[in-house]
């Protein structure tokens, strides 16, 4: 990284590397008063200071085969990822997959700490290895970075925590009306679909049918005239609803599977079993030529009920817990087909139903464009702190006049 | 805590190198025992060498030592640690010859397989220093307590158990969890403790290296140091079955109650019942090998055996040792017992009306054995995170309890480990285990958030099978001979009625009832061709834990939800007008 303004200097040259290291599991070597840095305690502070560690270690532990530094050196991940940095808060020990920078004399660490982020995208670049990538000890003690005077280091590292740290309180208001917006559209669904006294309850038997789809039989021998078909999996039913349709897993289908396993107009599919359990996805359109797969429920209901209408109801019930906190499991709940069946679902007249499900349709939509429009804020937000911190450590912006 | 054990524990550093630590307990713990013994048996040893001498016959032999020296087990060796290390070429055959000689219930070296640690000791030339080690710790009784010793024994059993823990992932349970269990074994029946010269037995079937047999005592010594307690185990895996016995050696113990073999197909105690008896048999764990030993004894056992409600599936046998257990408590007429086992969630559910695992539920619920049900954390065993239950039952339940279960839902009471233990790194502070037995003591007056108390009856239910007609080419029904409408068997449909369906609390008695009653109002108006077929109606018994505890929260007010949404837009231009400054 250059800048017009300072010299470039190569980091061996601003302070000592060390490279670290883990102590074997002998218990006399942990759980000391000593913090012991890995990536994983990093990433949650990149930018900033580190305080505390997942683990520690006894003096005895960090002679036996790690390394620590003073309180103000910086450490860098230097594989799984590459880049993560942040300077400590006290002497510190630390595993091999981070290095320190004990900064000389004439380096801020702190100022040491922004350019280092700042040169993320240059660091992961010199990363090496065939597994994972690694950056060497030589690559990273010849990464140049610009050095101002040792008095405007400190003005710029005070700025960046100034404007950063609006910034990254703008990201976390952003994402507080994120959730505040599904919170919103959870509302909206639940109280749209709450039933009054005129309306019927029914058992998903009574209103449709239910197919399980077909077992994944990677390892069985195709039979005479089975075709590689594309199939849904739980995966393709999506947060949103929607189900993914495009670059599908295939196996072999026969003719008369494919007619079992269809795709419709209409269809509410179900996840069946892991962590979104009971999630419902939509099929707006046919899927010709398309089957799905037996970690989804396929809900198909007669003529008398709204698709639509079913499928909020079930998005409800998802959304309460309802799955998790009804069926017992000895560690994975699963959503059988006879437990399926055997739910009940409240239903107005047919009428009411399609209009709640339009109402729905429309108030969502709403919503969800409007998170989505957050989300890219916070793109736009995260990308401005990334060229703020470059732009001020180039030296394009003079923090003495901000000041 | 004595220093004694790590102490001793630190000689397994000299086995570094040819000894991994998860097998350090092979040596350590047979050694410790050994010692342990040498230095009680040294007072006697000549006596008994003479008495040896005179008898031939082991069972007067025994008498006679009895009579003699006041202790049960001796050893006729010429050999001990006084006088091995003087034959420098002769040490592995004379200390084998020292561990034969004992008398025949000290039989923990030949379960710990001794003999082929000494030649893989020798082996690897470290049977002279370990042996001149162990000789350094005097571990006489007048030295070291029976207390003290049985401290140091269980610190190097714990540092044994956490080392092959984090490797093998034995099946070993964690000591917050039996306390609890403990804790509520006791809780109905700590006022009989009191009673001083009272000989109370205490079982575990499946006993592993003792820990829940040692801390059961611990704390009923702890509540009554008078009581008198008899400790009773089976044990099928050898080297535990040594760990278990050596313990109750090192603490001084009659430990003859202490049995090998598979309690399942050969019960130790068979015709034997206890007060206390305590349980974490393995889940999941298939028993197809002893399914055929198991299926004789039920067939010939007839209806009082201890199979005889039901058999669970081959591919899971816990049950089998609720159903053993629900056998060994104390019959009623004598005081009755207590059982605390714990298992993981299929034993509640699991099985279909009339399957096994229903029928063996049915038993227990009819017979009003379940006092408890208490959800433990998940993450709390080593070697899995499942949820786990423990279920206490009891067959003189104090008069309030009689005729209802009570579920606590103990799974939020927890603590984070520091340092995780394998899958383990959520444990049961004290604290934890107060409020669980406060639920628990409470009873009908505990938070219903945590605990609810039910009738044995509302676990149960009918599965009925609902028939449509079968229709011919013109879509009229087919009729049989009777000239009744055939069934579909395409259409057949099957239905489980709670008992307390529309209010009932007739239980099974409402059978006929309760059926039509469901029948009519859930059925009929969905499929108005179908009927029930009265002959395959069938009971079954489930209970559905989570359910229970399952409360719908509706979402927020939307004018709410708005009001704060509002706030949050004005909040955000704030801040990003300070950004763009």
């Amino acid at each position: 990284m250059k800048s017009d303004r300072w010299p470039s200097v190569p980091v061996r040259r601003l302070g000592t590397v060390v490279g670290g290291g883990t102590p074997t599991a002998d218990s006399a070597h942990w759980d000391g008063g000593i913090p012991f840095v890995t990536p994983p305690d990093l990433r949650p502070v990149v930018g900033g200071v580190v305080h505390t560690t997942q683990r520690t270690l006894t003096a005895e532990g960090v002679a036996a085969g790690s390394s620590i530094v003073p309180e103000g050196s910086v450490l860098l991940s230097i594989r799984a990822p590459i880049g993560y940095v942040a300077r400590t808060s006290s002497a510190m020990a630390f595993n091999q997959g981070c290095r320190a920078i004990v900064p000389f004399g004439g380096t801020s660490a702190h100022y040491l700490t922004y350019a280092l982020v700042a040169a993320g995208a240059e660091l992961a670049s010199l990363g090496r290895g065939t597994t994972f990538m690694e950056l060497s000890a030589a690559q990273m003690a010849a990464l140049e970075l610009p050095v101002p005077s040792l008095e405007e280091q400190r003005a710029i590292a005070d700025y960046l925590d100034r404007e950063t740290g609006r910034i990254d309180n703008l990201i976390e208001e952003q994402q507080r009306l994120i959730e505040m917006l599904r919170e919103r559209r959870a509302a909206v669904v639940s109280s749209a679909v709450t039933p009054t006294d005129s309306w019927v309850c029914h058992r998903i038997k009574h209103i449709g049918k239910t197919s399980l789809g077909k077992m994944l039989d990677a390892g069985r021998a195709v039979r005479d005239g089975d075709q590689p078909k594309p199939y849904v999996r739980a995966a393709d039913v999506r947060a949103d609803g929607s189900v993914n349709l495009v670059d599908l897993n295939e196996m072999p289908f026969s003719d008369a599977e494919m007619k079992v396993f269809d795709l419709r107009a209409g269809d509410v599919l179900l996840i069946e079993g892991g962590a979104t359990v009971g999630r419902p996805g939509f099929m707006f359109e046919p899927a010709p030529g398309i089957a799905f797969q037996k970690t989804v429920n396929r809900l198909r209901v007669g003529p008398e009920t709204d698709a639509r209408f079913v499928y909020w109801s079930m998005l409800r019930l998802y959304e309460s817990a309802y799955y998790a906190n009804h069926y017992g499991s000895v560690s994975f709940v699963h959503l059988t087909g006879e437990k399926l069946r055997e739910i009940e679902l409240h239903l107005p007249l047919l009428d009411e139903q399609r209009a709640i499900a339009t109402y729905l349709d429309e108030q969502t939509a709403r919503i969800d464009a409007l998170i989505a429009e957050t989300e890219r804020f916070v793109e736009l937000a995260r990308e401005r702190r990334s060229a703020l911190i470059a732009a001020t450590v180039t030296g394009q912006i003079d923090v003495r006049e901000m000041a | 805590m004595s220093n004694l054990g790590s102490f001793i524990w630190k000689i397994a550093d000299q086995l570094r190198g040819p000894y991994r630590p998860n097998q350090y307990g092979n040596v350590i713990l047979p050694l410790t025992i050994l010692r342990r013994l040498d230095c009680i048996l040294e007072p006697d040893r000549e006596t008994v060498r003479k008495l040896a001498a005179k008898y031939d016959n082991p069972n007067r032999l025994r008498i006679e030592v009895k009579k003699a020296t006041g202790r049960p087990f001796y050893n006729t060796s010429n050999y001990s640690f006084a006088n091995l290390l003087a034959d420098a070429d002769g040490l592995a055959d004379n200390l084998a010859d020292y561990i034969d000689r004992f008398s025949p219930d000290v039989d923990v070296f030949e379960y710990f397989d001794f003999k082929k640690e000494i030649l893989a000791l020798e082996k690897a030339e470290l049977l002279r220093e370990v042996i001149r080690s162990f000789k350094a710790v005097d571990l006489h009784p007048d030295v070291v307590s029976n207390a003290d010793m049985g401290d140091a024994f269980e610190y190097i059993i714990r540092k044994f158990n956490e080392a092959a823990n984090e490797t093998s992932g034995d099946h070993y349970t964690p000591r917050d969890a039996i306390r609890l269990l403990v804790d509520l074994l006791f809780a109905e029946k700590n006022v009989d403790l009191s009673e001083a010269d009272i000989v109370r037995t205490l079982y575990d079937p499946t006993a592993g290296t003792g820990g829940m047999l040692a801390l059961a005592e611990e704390h009923l010594l702890q509540q009554n140091p008078d009581a008198k307690l008899r400790l009773y185990g089976q044990e099928y895996n050898p080297q535990s079955y040594a760990i278990c016995k050596s313990d109750l050696l090192a603490k001084g113990h009659d430990a003859t109650n202490i049995a090998f073999g598979n309690t399942l197909t050969e019960d130790a105690f068979k015709g034997r019942q206890f007060d206390f008896c305590m349980s974490n048999p393995p889940y999941g764990v298939d028993w197809k090998q002893y399914a055929k030993a198991v299926t004789k004894e039920r067939d010939e056992a007839g209806p009082r055996g201890r199979f005889a409600p039901g058999l669970p599936s081959t591919s899971d046998g816990q049950m089998l040792f609720l159903l053993h257990l629900a056998h060994k408590m104390r019959a009623p007429e004598d005081g009755g017992g207590r059982v605390g086992i714990v298992m993981n969630g299929s034993p509640l559910f699991n099985g279909a009306a009339e399957s096994g695992p229903s029928n063996i539920r049915k038993w227990l619920l009819e017979n009003d054995l379940i006092d408890a049900i208490v959800a433990l954390p998940t993450n709390m065993f080593f070697n899995t995170g499942i949820a786990t239950y423990i279920w206490i039952l009891d067959n003189t339940k104090h008069p309030d309890r009689k005729g209802v279960v009570q579920l606590i839902d103990g799974s939020s009471f927890w603590i984070k480990m520091r340092k995780n233990l394998g899958a383990k790194n959520r444990e049961l502070s004290e604290k934890d285990r107060d409020e669980v037995v406060k639920l628990y003591a409470d009873f009908t007056d505990a938070d219903p958030d945590y605990s609810k108390v039910l009738r044995n009856d509302e676990f149960g239910y009918w599965t009925i099978t609902v028939e449509r007609p079968l229709l011919d080419e013109s879509g009229q029904p087919v009729l049989d001979r009777k000239g009744k409408p055939k069934p579909d068997s395409k259409k057949r449909d099957t239905e489980n009625v709670p008992f307390t369906y529309g209010g009932s609390s007739a239980g099974a008695a409402g059978k006929a009832e309760v059926i039509q009653t469901y029948f009519d109002a859930e059925v009929k108006p969905h499929v108005p061709d179908a009927w029930i077929d009265w002959a395959k109606v069938k009971t079954g018994y489930e209970i559905p834990f989570t359910r229970h505890f399952y409360k719908y929260v509706p979402p927020r007010p939307l004018a709410a939800i708005d009001a704060d949404l509002e706030k949050q837009i004005t909040k955000i231009l704030e801040l990003l007008r300070e950004v763009e400054q």
